[in-house]
């Protein structure tokens, strides 16, 4: 087999968790190579962009101002965020920096060869391979690899929401300083949110259990059409998406590999809040390689750090599962 | 002497089905299975799919593949379940029963 490139880290899935890991890891003078199947990084949009302040931090990012697109008054998850601006700045500083980012690649094959591993992927219909040590893998809610490694990440279309929606304009908002949460049956246990960019434009969308049997967007169509003040709205761009609605992974590690974000289903069951468990993640995640590759050590004792660092969103991911599973009657 | 020759088809049954079981015919049986099933079901994606990757997510068998902006299914895997047909937001994704 001919190993096209050699790297320390690889990354797979240009997302939050992805782009945190690579942005602290360059930070601290090691090559990263992050691999991303999508054409723009942040294109389309999958998601209702509400998330905590707190990201910001963890990222150590000043003026954040810019990409920022509404302040709530309600803590914890207090900002409506530009993901396109957000992640494409990210990756800019990651490039600035002397990491690489590939896009159009499709990673799909999981080889280990003594202390390292192998990484097959397609680029525009040509098969390279890839050689780490360790890999990082921030797929999202899909995560294709994550299971054949394997991880156990299954997931049922009861522990699966499929989501609808979009960023709409010429609406009428009541308050644009707080977030409007619609419960209605027909969505049970899932819910209709509308986060305000300002009084006429808002990110709206719904998310409904798989197992409904009824899809997302004519849910939304009907929705849409019974609320007063979202009649008149046009949709500027449109959100289709998924939220796992699982428990947390017990171990989202491995052999030189480290599980992340939404592949290691660190997303809120209730809320289906991601972005920053995914940041938060993926930061501790790029800790830990970093400690690996300085010992030179890649087995699952070194990297066993990884868990017990990110213990503390684990509390919440379980509380909210449990309570989904009791909302629709599975306990 | 009806009655007994139908008490020892049974009993032959269960040997048989107990050897089959243990020897891999079994598998041999259940491919043939999903053979026909082939032959009923198909699977479709249409236009309206954005690849979200709804539909990879609950499949179990690693069937389909996001090759971005197309789904690719790998028919020699898939099961026909439907899953990928129940969680999907936009309806692009169907399996039906062929006609002949």
């Amino acid at each position: 087999m001919k190993i096209d490139e050699e790297k320390d880290v690889l990354i797979i899935g240009a997302g939050p968790a992805g782009l945190s890991a690579g942005l602290e890891l360059v930070r601290k003078g090691i090559k990263v190579l992050i691999i991303d199947k999508k054409k723009i990084i942040g294109k389309p949009l999958k998601c209702g962009e509400l998330t905590r302040s707190f990201i910001f931090e963890i990222l150590d990012i000043k003026n954040s101002e810019k990409f920022i697109r509404r302040k709530y008054y309600l803590p914890p998850t207090d900002v409506v965020i530009n993901r396109f601006e957000f992640e494409n700045f990210l990756a800019e500083e990651i490039k600035k920096k002397g990491g690489k980012i590939v896009t159009q690649t499709v990673a799909d094959e999981f080889l280990r060869r003594g202390k390292e591993v192998i990484i097959g992927v397609l680029n525009k219909g040509n098969r390279y391979y890839i050689k780490t040590k360790i890999l990082i893998l921030s797929e999202g809610v899909e995560a294709y690899l994550s299971r054949k490694i394997p991880f156990d990440v299954f997931l049922r279309p009861k522990d699966f929401a499929s989501c609808y929606g979009g960023i709409v304009d010429n609406i009428k908002v009541p308050n644009p300083n707080r977030i409007y949460i619609i419960r209605d049956r027909r969505l049970y246990p899932g819910y209709f949110w509308v986060f305000p960019h300002s009084y006429n434009s808002a990110n709206i969308g719904l998310g409904v259990l798989g197992t409904d049997g009824k899809s997302a967007k004519k849910l939304f169509k009907t929705l849409v059409s019974e609320i007063e003040w979202l009649k008149q709205g046009k949709i500027q761009e449109e959100i289709v998406g998924c939220i796992s609605v699982s428990k947390p992974v017990e171990k989202p590690y491995a052999d030189n590999v480290l599980l992340t974000g939404g592949a290691a289903r660190f997303v809120n069951s209730v809320s289906g809040e991601g972005i920053y468990q995914a940041i938060f993640s993926g930061k501790k995640a790029a800790e830990v390689a970093y400690t690996a590759l300085m010992e030179k050590e890649y087995s699952e004792n070194l990297l066993k750090a990884y868990r017990d660092n990110i213990r503390e969103i684990y509390p919440e991911l379980i509380e909210g599962f449990l309570k989904k599973e009791r909302l629709i009657g599975a306990i | 002497m009806k009655n007994r020759r139908n008490f020892v088809k049974i009993i032959a049954g269960f040997f048989i089905t107990g050897i089959l079981s243990f020897s891999g015919i079994r598998n041999f049986v259940l491919f043939n299975k999903r053979r026909s099933l082939k032959r009923i079901f198909d699977i479709e994606v249409n236009d309206n799919c954005t690849a979200c990757g709804g539909c990879i997510t609950v499949c179990h068998t690693l069937a389909i593949k996001n090759v971005f902006p197309e789904l690719k299914i790998d028919k020699k895997l898939c099961t026909y379940c439907g899953y990928c047909e129940e969680v999907c937001p936009v309806e692009g994704i169907k399996v039906y029963v062929k006609k002949i």
